[in-house]
């Protein structure tokens, strides 16, 4: 598209709709004029400033909205439209800026997301037991859980310190993250880039009291408190503040750094489902639709992907996720009468301390 | 007379049904609507872009990026553009929608009548 020489008609005071600039569909934003591609990518600014989602998910809304309006404006000129008319008109048709991002964020928070909040929150009370169950499997595998076989060791893992009661009052997050290292006996390690995305900055305010807390409890008030509502519940794993220790450093980022580090490939044999009539495609589409579906590479995600190669599963995921995948499977498969005796056996064993029963 | 859910849905049968065709982007998708419809049906960007992202966030959907090639555009300017098509999962979905809303329409026709569509009283 061509760039506009003659910027047309002035948008009176440049502003209009419900948030600052929002609905801008005009040639002037804030007194300047601006080409026809500037004025596009200007109120895609006021879009993505309205837009509650995290930056990768932002990008995408971006490009495929810019690409419409081109495409839009294109065919308006078509018409016979000048080119601030058909600019103008096209961002018109998208709507208030702020409607649109908010049916963004409804979009991202389907009710079937909210089912497997539900669900993740059961797995995520699992916890410490699963994930230590599943540490057990790298290296060679678990004579326990044949099913399985673990490629690759995860990565460090949270632990439980006792530091004592923690009571502040509108301190900075970082202030607040030293303190709270000092208490564990640790040195601190920020990465403010990957909490940024969260809305945490180092002079983000934190206000909380903890008795007799952990790190597990502290972290997990300082979310309740500060991460943007529908992340702090644990809806979206990556999108909280976490921490691991190691070396005697209290390493603090956000759960996706942790998510991606710690990813664990594993394959699954899921003869015993196929036996019991249960297709490959199902089976992916189950774990992608109730297992942190976002994260999935299948759905736009990044922390998990799968692929089926006859009767077995590859799977690349952080453990809590694997350990999903590996209740929906067994669910597929179990009570099967082609199941050995030997193997319903153990996999009974295993179902008693699945995640979320 | 159906409400706004049930207005949501016909909309996703839609745009699943012309997924299920061929793989459309969105734009392409509003200009395949109204053209089929005669200009009666018109889905504004505004509500079918929140939709598809739904749709793909649920699995019903995929979308795969591709870059445009225009000849106003030099090498390295293209801008993206994103292409849907339907899952085996979406698939799914569609076809059980569609058996819903035949079932319903049979309904309707069988109290009605299919030819004047007048309610008696």
């Amino acid at each position: 598209m061509s760039r506009v020489r003659d910027a047309g008609v002035r948008d009176a005071g440049g502003r209009r709709g419900n948030a600052p600039g929002a609905s801008v569909g005009g040639d002037v934003i804030e007194g300047v004029w601006l080409s026809q591609p500037d004025a596009v990518g200007a109120w895609l600014d006021v879009l993505m400033g309205l837009v509650r989602l995290g930056s990768a998910e932002k990008r995408a809304i971006r490009d495929e909205l810019d690409s419409h309006l081109r495409d839009r404006v294109r065919d308006l000129m078509l018409t016979g439209l000048h080119e601030s008319n058909a600019t103008r008109e096209a961002i018109a048709e998208l709507g208030d800026a702020a409607e649109l991002a908010a049916r963004y964020a409804r979009a991202s928070k389907s009710p079937a997301r909210r089912r497997i909040a539900m669900n993740l929150g059961l797995f995520g009370m699992a916890g410490a037991a699963l994930v230590t169950s599943l540490m057990a499997l790298s290296g060679g595998g678990d004579p326990s859980h044949p099913e399985i076989s673990v490629y690759a060791a995860p990565g460090q893992q949270r632990q439980a310190v006792p530091i004592g009661r923690v009571s502040v009052t509108g301190k900075p997050l970082e202030e607040v993250l030293r303190g709270v290292a000092q208490s564990a006996g640790k040195r601190l390690s920020v990465e403010w880039n990957s909490l940024a995305p969260l809305g945490l900055e180092p002079v983000t305010e934190v206000t909380l009291d903890v008795a007799d807390g952990d790190l597990a409890q502290v972290f997990g008030a300082i979310n309740a408190g500060t991460v943007r509502g529908e992340v702090a519940s644990g809806i979206d794993h990556g999108g909280v503040m976490d921490y691991r220790i190691a070396d005697g450093v209290l390493r603090v980022a956000s759960a996706h750094v942790f998510d991606m580090e710690e990813r664990v490939l594993v394959t699954i044999d899921l003869s015993a489902a196929q036996l019991r009539g249960v297709a490959e495609d199902e089976i992916h589409s189950l774990v992608t639709t109730f297992i942190e579906p976002d994260g999935w590479v299948d759905n736009g995600g990044e922390i998990a992907v799968m692929s089926i190669v006859g009767t077995k599963m590859f799977v690349k995921a952080p453990p809590r996720v694997i350990e999903g995948v590996r209740w929906i499977v067994r669910e597929c498969g179990i009570d099967s009468s082609a199941i050995t005796p030997s193997a319903e056996s153990q996999q009974s064993a295993v179902r008693d301390g699945a995640p979320g029963r | 007379m159906l409400g706004r859910s049930g207005q949501r849905d016909d909309m996703e049968l839609v745009v699943l049904s012309l997924l299920a065709e061929a793989p459309k982007y969105g734009y392409a998708i509003t200009k395949e609507l109204a053209a089929k419809s005669d200009g009666r049906v018109r889905l504004t960007p505004g509500v079918l872009y929140p939709m598809l992202k739904e749709l793909e966030a649920s699995g019903l959907i995929q979308g795969t990026w591709d870059e445009v090639k225009s000849e106003e555009e030099q090498p390295g300017e293209g801008r993206k553009r994103k292409w849907y098509r339907v899952t085996a999962k979406g698939k799914k979905r569609l076809a059980q929608r569609l058996a819903a809303h035949r079932a319903f329409r049979a309904l309707v026709d069988a109290l009605v009548g299919p030819e004047t569509g007048e309610v008696t009283r």
